[in-house]
C-alpha cells in the first residue's frame, strides 16, 4: 500500500507531469509563469484545489450518478476555488492582484477536472490524495522551472531582484509567446534526455 | 483504384537547377542593395551583415553536426537567411542582437522544424519578429542616411504612424529619395532601385515568378490609395506606401521563398493579395508602423490551406468520391 | 426514468447545498478581513501620496468618495488626494494622486494595473542597482524600494503641463498616456468641485 501511495504521488511530479507530459493546464502556465512569486502562488492555489477536490470527489464517488458527474465535479471544484480566492483576498491581497483573473480561472484548469475524471472518480480517498498532491506539486514544479527561466531572461530578475547589471532582457520571454517557446524547448529537452537514457 | 501510382511530392519536372545554384543567384541579386545600404549607412552595417551571415552559417553547421546529418551549409540557404535578416535590421542595431536573431532564425525557425524545405515560416522573418518582440528598443532605433553617427531618426512610416508628419512634403522628402534610398530605414530595404533591378534579374533567370511580388505590391498600393487618407476614400498616397518600409524587399525576396509560399500560380496570387491586405491593415490601423514582416509570416502559416484550396481537380474522378 | 431524473436533481441539489454552506462559512470568516485589507490599503495609499498629512477627510459626491481633503494637525487643508482611473492598453489603470491646492502634483501611486508584462507594467518598474547576488551575499542591506521612476516624474509637476513634462515609456505609449490623461482629467474635475464648494 505504501508503495502504491508513493507511486501515485511521484508519478505526477515526474513520469506523468501534467505540464511536460500530459500537456494540460497551459492557460495558467502561459499566463502566470512570468515570475517565481506568481508561480509559487498559483502552484499552491492549484495544489490546494486539486487535493481538496480529489479527496472530496473520491469520497462521494459512489454517490454521484454517472450521467451528471461533470456538473457535480465542477460544483465541487468551483467551491474550493472560491474558498482559495476569498482566503487569498483576505490574507495575501498583493498575490491575488498579481494573479488576477487566473485565480477564478483555476475552475476551468484541465488538470483538476482531468484528475477528478481520470483518477478520483475511480480510486479510494487516500490514493486520490496522493495523486492530487503529486499532480499539484508537478504543476508547481513545471511552473517554477518555466518562470525561473522567463524571469531571468525576460525581465532580468529572479524573485523580484535584478540578476545582473547591464543585462538587456529579451522582452518576448515575459510575454505569452515566450512562455510557449520556453515550454516547447523544455519539452524537447526532456524528450532528448529520456532518449539518451534508453 | 487497385492500380496504385507512386506519387512523390513536388517538384516532378527535373531541371539542371540545384538548391546551391538557385540560392547563389538570389544572393547575387540581393548584393547590390546591401552594397548601397553600406554606402548609405556606413561601415557598421557591413559588420552587421557579416556577423549575421557568420552566425547563421555556423549555427546550421553545428546543429547538423550535432544531429549527425549531412552538413549543407554550402548550398547557400543559411547564408541567405543571415543576409536577409541583416537587411531587415536597423543599420545601427547592436551586433549581439543580430547574432541572437540569426541563431533563432536557423535553430528555432528552420532546424527545429526539420531543416531546409520543412520550415513553415521564413527563417529570416521569424528571426526578425523574435528580435522585434524581444528588444523593441534596438529594432526601432533607425539612423539617418549619410550621417555616420549615432543620431537616430524615425522612418517615414514611423513619422506617419505617430502623426508627426502627414505626407512626404512634411518629412522633407520626395518620391525619388524613397526610390534611391535616401531615408531612414532597415539596412537593405531602403534602395528600391537596387532591389527592383535584382528582382528583374531573378525574373529573367526564371528563379521567381511575377505572381507574388506583383499581387503583393499592387494590393498595398491600391488599398492604401483607397483607405490611406483620413479625408475620405481614394485620396491616400499609394505610391508612398509602396516605396516606404520593407515592402519591396519583402515582396520580391521573402514572400517568394520556395519553401514557404504556395506552389501554383493561382495560389501565389492569393498569397500575395493576402500579404498585401494584411500589410495595409497593420500599417493603417494596427499598432505597428510597418507590417510586411508579420503579414508574410501570417500568410506563411496559410500556405498549406491555400495549396489545398487551389489544387487542380483530378480528371476521371467524381468530385465527391 | 422519472426516478432517475429525481435522483439526479436531488444529488446535484445536495452537493450544491453543501458547497454553498461551506462557502458561506468561509465567507463569514474572510469578509471582515477583506474589508479591513481594503481599508488598510486605501489609507496606506493615501499616506503614500501625502506623507505630511495627519488625517484625510472624504468628500462625497452621491454615495461615492470623490476625493479626500488632506489635513494637517490643525485641520488646515494641505491638498487633495483622489483616485484616477482609465483604460490603458489591456486593463484599467487605477492611480492614487496627491495634489496641492495650487494644482501641482505632489505624488502619484499606481494602485492597480494589468498591462502587458515587460512593456506596460513598467509604469510600476523600480530601478534597482543592487542585484540578487549582492542581497544574498549581504553586501547591501535590504531597504525600502525606491519610487518607480515613471511615477516619480509626476512629482512637482503642474497638472496642465503633465503631457510635456512626463516622458512616456518607450514601447508603452498607450499605457503612459492613459496614466497622464487619467490624472489630468480627474484633477480638473476635483479642482472644479473644490472651487464650487469654496464659493
Amino acid at each position: 500500500m505504501m508503495r502504491r501511495l508513493w507511486h501515485e504521488f511521484t508519478k505526477g511530479i515526474f513520469q506523468e507531469n501534467p505540464i511536460f507530459f500530459i500537456v494540460l493546464g497551459l492557460c495558467p502556465t502561459l499566463a502566470v509563469s512570468t515570475s517565481i512569486n506568481n508561480a509559487v502562488g498559483m502552484g499552491l492555489a492549484a495544489t490546494f484545489v486539486l487535493v481538496c477536490s480529489n479527496v472530496f470527489i473520491a469520497a462521494i464517488r459512489h454517490f454521484i450518478p454517472d450521467k451528471i458527474r461533470i456538473p457535480c465535479y465542477i460544483v465541487v471544484i468551483a467551491s474550493f476555488v472560491v474558498i482559495v480566492e476569498m482566503v487569498m483576498k483576505a490574507y495575501a491581497p498583493a498575490l491575488n492582484r498579481a494573479l488576477g483573473v487566473y485565480v477564478p480561472l483555476i475552475v476551468v484548469n484541465c488538470i483538476i477536472l482531468g484528475r477528478a475524471e481520470a483518477f478520483a472518480s475511480k480510486n479510494p480517498v487516500l490514493l486520490s490524495l496522493a495523486d492530487g498532491l503529486g499532480m499539484g506539486l508537478g504543476f508547481m514544479l513545471a511552473l517554477l522551472i518555466i518562470s525561473a527561466i522567463r524571469e531571468v531572461l525576460g525581465s532580468g530578475k529572479l524573485a523580484g531582484y535584478s540578476v545582473a547589471s547591464g543585462f538587456e532582457p529579451a522582452l518576448v520571454l515575459s510575454l505569452a509567446p515566450g512562455a510557449l517557446l520556453i515550454l516547447g524547448l523544455l519539452m524537447g529537452g526532456i524528450k532528448w534526455l529520456k532518449s539518451l537514457r534508453s | 483504384m487497385n492500380n496504385k501510382f507512386i506519387v512523390s511530392s513536388s517538384p516532378h519536372i527535373q531541371k539542371s537547377e540545384s538548391v546551391a545554384k538557385i540560392m547563389g543567384t538570389v544572393n547575387a541579386a540581393l548584393l547590390p542593395a546591401g552594397i548601397i545600404g553600406v554606402y548609405i549607412f556606413g561601415m557598421s552595417s557591413l559588420w552587421l551583415i557579416l556577423v549575421s551571415i557568420a552566425v547563421a552559417v555556423a549555427t546550421e553547421a553545428l546543429i547538423q553536426k550535432g544531429r549527425h546529418q549531412k552538413i549543407t551549409i554550402s548550398d547557400g540557404s543559411a547564408f541567405m537567411t543571415g543576409l536577409l535578416l541583416a537587411y531587415n535590421l536597423p543599420p545601427r542595431c547592436p551586433l549581439w542582437v543580430a547574432a541572437i536573431g540569426s541563431f533563432f532564425a536557423i535553430a528555432i525557425a528552420k532546424q527545429a522544424f526539420g531543416g531546409l524545405g520543412r520550415n513553415i515560416f521564413n527563417p529570416a522573418l521569424a528571426g526578425r519578429a523574435f528580435l522585434l518582440a524581444a528588444w523593441p528598443q534596438h529594432l526601432t532605433a533607425f539612423s539617418r542616411p549619410f550621417a555616420y553617427d549615432s543620431v537616430t531618426s524615425a522612418t517615414p512610416l514611423h513619422l506617419l504612424k505617430e502623426g508627426k508628419a502627414r505626407d512626404l512634403a512634411d518629412m522633407g522628402l520626395g518620391y525619388w529619395d524613397l526610390f534611391v534610398g535616401n531615408r531612414g530605414g532597415s539596412l537593405g530595404e531602403v534602395c528600391i532601385l537596387a532591389l527592383v533591378l535584382g528582382g528583374l534579374y531573378l525574373l529573367w533567370r526564371g528563379i521567381i515568378r511575377w505572381q507574388i511580388p506583383v499581387s503583393f505590391i499592387a494590393t498595398v498600393g491600391v488599398m492604401t490609395w483607397v483607405f490611406g487618407s483620413k479625408e475620405g476614400f481614394f485620396r491616400g498616397d499609394g505610391l508612398f506606401h509602396v516605396l516606404s518600409g520593407g515592402l519591396v524587399l519583402g515582396a520580391i525576396y521573402m514572400a517568394t521563398d520556395y519553401v514557404t509560399s504556395p506552389i501554383t500560380k493561382k495560389g501565389q496570387i492569393i498569397f500575395g493579395v493576402g500579404c498585401g491586405a494584411l500589410t495595409t491593415v497593420i500599417r493603417l490601423w494596427g499598432g505597428y508602423p510597418e507590417g510586411v514582416c508579420y503579414s508574410i509570416l501570417i500568410m506563411n502559416s496559410m500556405v498549406p490551406l491555400i495549396d489545398r484550396f487551389v489544387k487542380k481537380r483530378r480528371y476521371g474522378v467524381a468530385q465527391n468520391a | 426514468m422519472k426516478n432517475n431524473f429525481l435522483k439526479f436533481a436531488a444529488t446535484l441539489f445536495i452537493i450544491c447545498l453543501a458547497a454553498s454552506g461551506l462557502l458561506s462559512v468561509v465567507h463569514r470568516f474572510t469578509l471582515p478581513k477583506i474589508i479591513e485589507q481594503a481599508q488598510a490599503e486605501e489609507s496606506q495609499s493615501l499616506k503614500d501620496v501625502f506623507p505630511q498629512a495627519k488625517s484625510f477627510e472624504p468628500v462625497k459626491k452621491g454615495d461615492d468618495v470623490f476625493y479626500y481633503k488632506a489635513l494637517d494637525d490643525k485641520n488646515a487643508v494641505l491638498g487633495y488626494a483622489f483616485k484616477a482611473s482609465r483604460r490603458g492598453y489591456s486593463s484599467d489603470i487605477v492611480t492614487m494622486v496627491g495634489m496641492g491646492p495650487d494644482g501641482v502634483i505632489r505624488k502619484i501611486k499606481i494602485l492597480s494595473q494589468n498591462e502587458t508584462p515587460g512593456l506596460g507594467t513598467r509604469v510600476t518598474e523600480v530601478i534597482q542597482k543592487e542585484t540578487l547576488w549582492d542581497v544574498l551575499l549581504k553586501k547591501v542591506q535590504l531597504k525600502e524600494k525606491p519610487e518607480p521612476w515613471f511615477q516619480a516624474q509626476f512629482s512637482g509637476q503642474k497638472v496642465e503641463t503633465l503631457a510635456s513634462s512626463v516622458d512616456a515609456i518607450s514601447g508603452a505609449t498607450i499605457t503612459s498616456q492613459a496614466v497622464i490623461v487619467a490624472v489630468q482629467g480627474r484633477a480638473g474635475e476635483v479642482m472644479e468641485m473644490v472651487r464650487h464648494e469654496s464659493r
